[in-house]
């Protein structure tokens, strides 16, 4: 489920901080450095996180067309991340290591070799499968400073709020009953007393 | 205290406010008049998750047409549970919104938009958010309404009150719940008198 289809689940932000001047020259440059970048076979890293194109998770060519709409900048945050069945690198792992152990003519492999092979084994099992990918789209009214984030999950928050913060310089609070209180109370008096409200006890005497 | 303890240890007041849904259900069948906004219609419906806002391994599920209304959920109540997510359905201004909520971070999911009358890509797009940014801020208003009461001495005094004998199975009289819902400036009003 996204922004664009069906219906909608989201988790929902307040954008803390000022927007600069010229927000669509400053933020698509901002975008641009953060853009989401392909894992390649053979690199070390095991995961990339970075922005896409809202709905399109191959479309990595960013304009200001397909980021600004109206009020909102839209964007998809796409994590790709190698992760095999563990069942399957283990599986992989001893049968590497028997060839060399019978190639070798050894009974044992050594420290050096067991790492090899295990890079091996990775190497191979990446040119085999590609990566894992997960999309989840972000809509953010500017005049409003608001965000949607179309996932409840606690870690896809997590990686939000940091791609977030190191691409726009702004914080991400979420929603909840308290920051929902402090944002609509207009009255100061029931503000601090927000600060101090304690459970009620619905059931007492029952 | 910092500002990540007060929203830890506040977010019980979201599962209070759909408990007062909960009431303002039973005595006004869902209509809740917005200071300012005219009315809205909520029906709580569909599913209904109470935990032990004390031991949040303690939960209760149900599924159903009116899951308000079962045993299971009455019991609940009275053990001390409070609401953590809800299905609503909520009708403003002809447009009806089906969604359910989480009482502890206020998210909505599985939001079912009001038809959708615009025709074109980004027309669509704009309508379907601000449909979205609608329904959110709708429930955002019942919030503020009900914090008003929540927060002022009218809570102690008198909706608790009112409240704990709702769960005992005592009805609450509509004369009665517009009295304590009136805006401050009409309760002294009405005192002065």
């Amino acid at each position: 489920m996204g922004a664009l289809n069906g219906s909608l689940s989201a988790s929902k932000f307040y954008v803390e901080g000022d927007l600069p001047k010229d927000v669509r020259r400053s933020y698509m440059d901002r975008i641009r450095l953060r853009l989401f970048t392909p894992l390649r076979v053979d690199e070390e890293a095991e995961e990339r996180v970075g922005w896409c194109a809202m709905g399109q998770a191959l479309d990595l060519e960013l304009s200001p067309d397909k980021v600004f709409n109206g009020p909102y900048l839209t964007l998809g945050l796409r994590i790709d991340r190698y992760r095999f069945p563990p069942a399957v690198v283990k599986a992989e792992l001893a049968n590497a290591a028997r060839t060399l152990r019978e190639k070798r003519g050894q009974e044992r492999l050594s420290k050096n070799q067991k790492d090899e092979v295990a890079q091996r084994v990775k190497l191979g099992l990446r040119r085999r499968y590609p990566p894992g990918m997960q999309v989840v789209d972000l809509v953010w009214n500017l005049d409003r400073k608001e965000l949607f984030f179309f996932s409840q999950g606690a870690g896809l928050r997590e990686r939000l709020g940091a791609l977030f913060e190191l691409s726009f310089g702004l914080e991400l609070v979420l929603d909840s009953p308290y920051v929902a209180g402090l944002r609509t109370l207009a009255d100061k008096a029931l503000e601090a007393r927000l600060k101090d409200v304690t459970l009620s006890a619905f059931h007492e005497g029952l | 205290m910092e500002l990540v303890d007060r929203i830890e240890t506040t977010r019980f007041l979201g599962g209070e406010f759909v408990l007062w849904l909960w009431l303002s259900r039973d005595v006004t069948d869902g209509l809740i008049q917005l200071p300012n906004h005219g009315s809205a219609e909520v029906f709580l419906e569909s599913a209904l998750t109470l935990i032990d806002p004390l031991a949040d391994k303690e939960r209760v599920n149900i599924r159903g047409v009116d899951p308000c209304s079962t045993l299971e959920a009455d019991q609940a109540l009275r053990r001390g549970k409070l609401p953590r997510k809800v299905g609503l359905r909520v009708v403003f201004e002809q447009n009806e919104w089906i969604c359910t909520l989480d009482a502890s971070t206020f998210a909505l999911s599985g939001v079912k938009l009001p038809a959708l009358l615009s025709e074109g890509e980004e027309e669509h797009f704009h309508e379907r958010m601000r449909l979205f940014e609608q329904v959110h801020d709708l429930v955002q208003r019942l919030y503020r309404h009900f914090l008003g009461v929540r927060l002022s001495p009218v809570w102690d005094a008198e909706l608790l009150p009112a409240m704990r004998r709702w769960l005992g199975g005592e009805d609450m009289e509509r004369e009665a719940y517009d009295a304590i819902h009136q805006p401050v400036s009409q309760r002294k009003v009405r005192r002065k008198k």
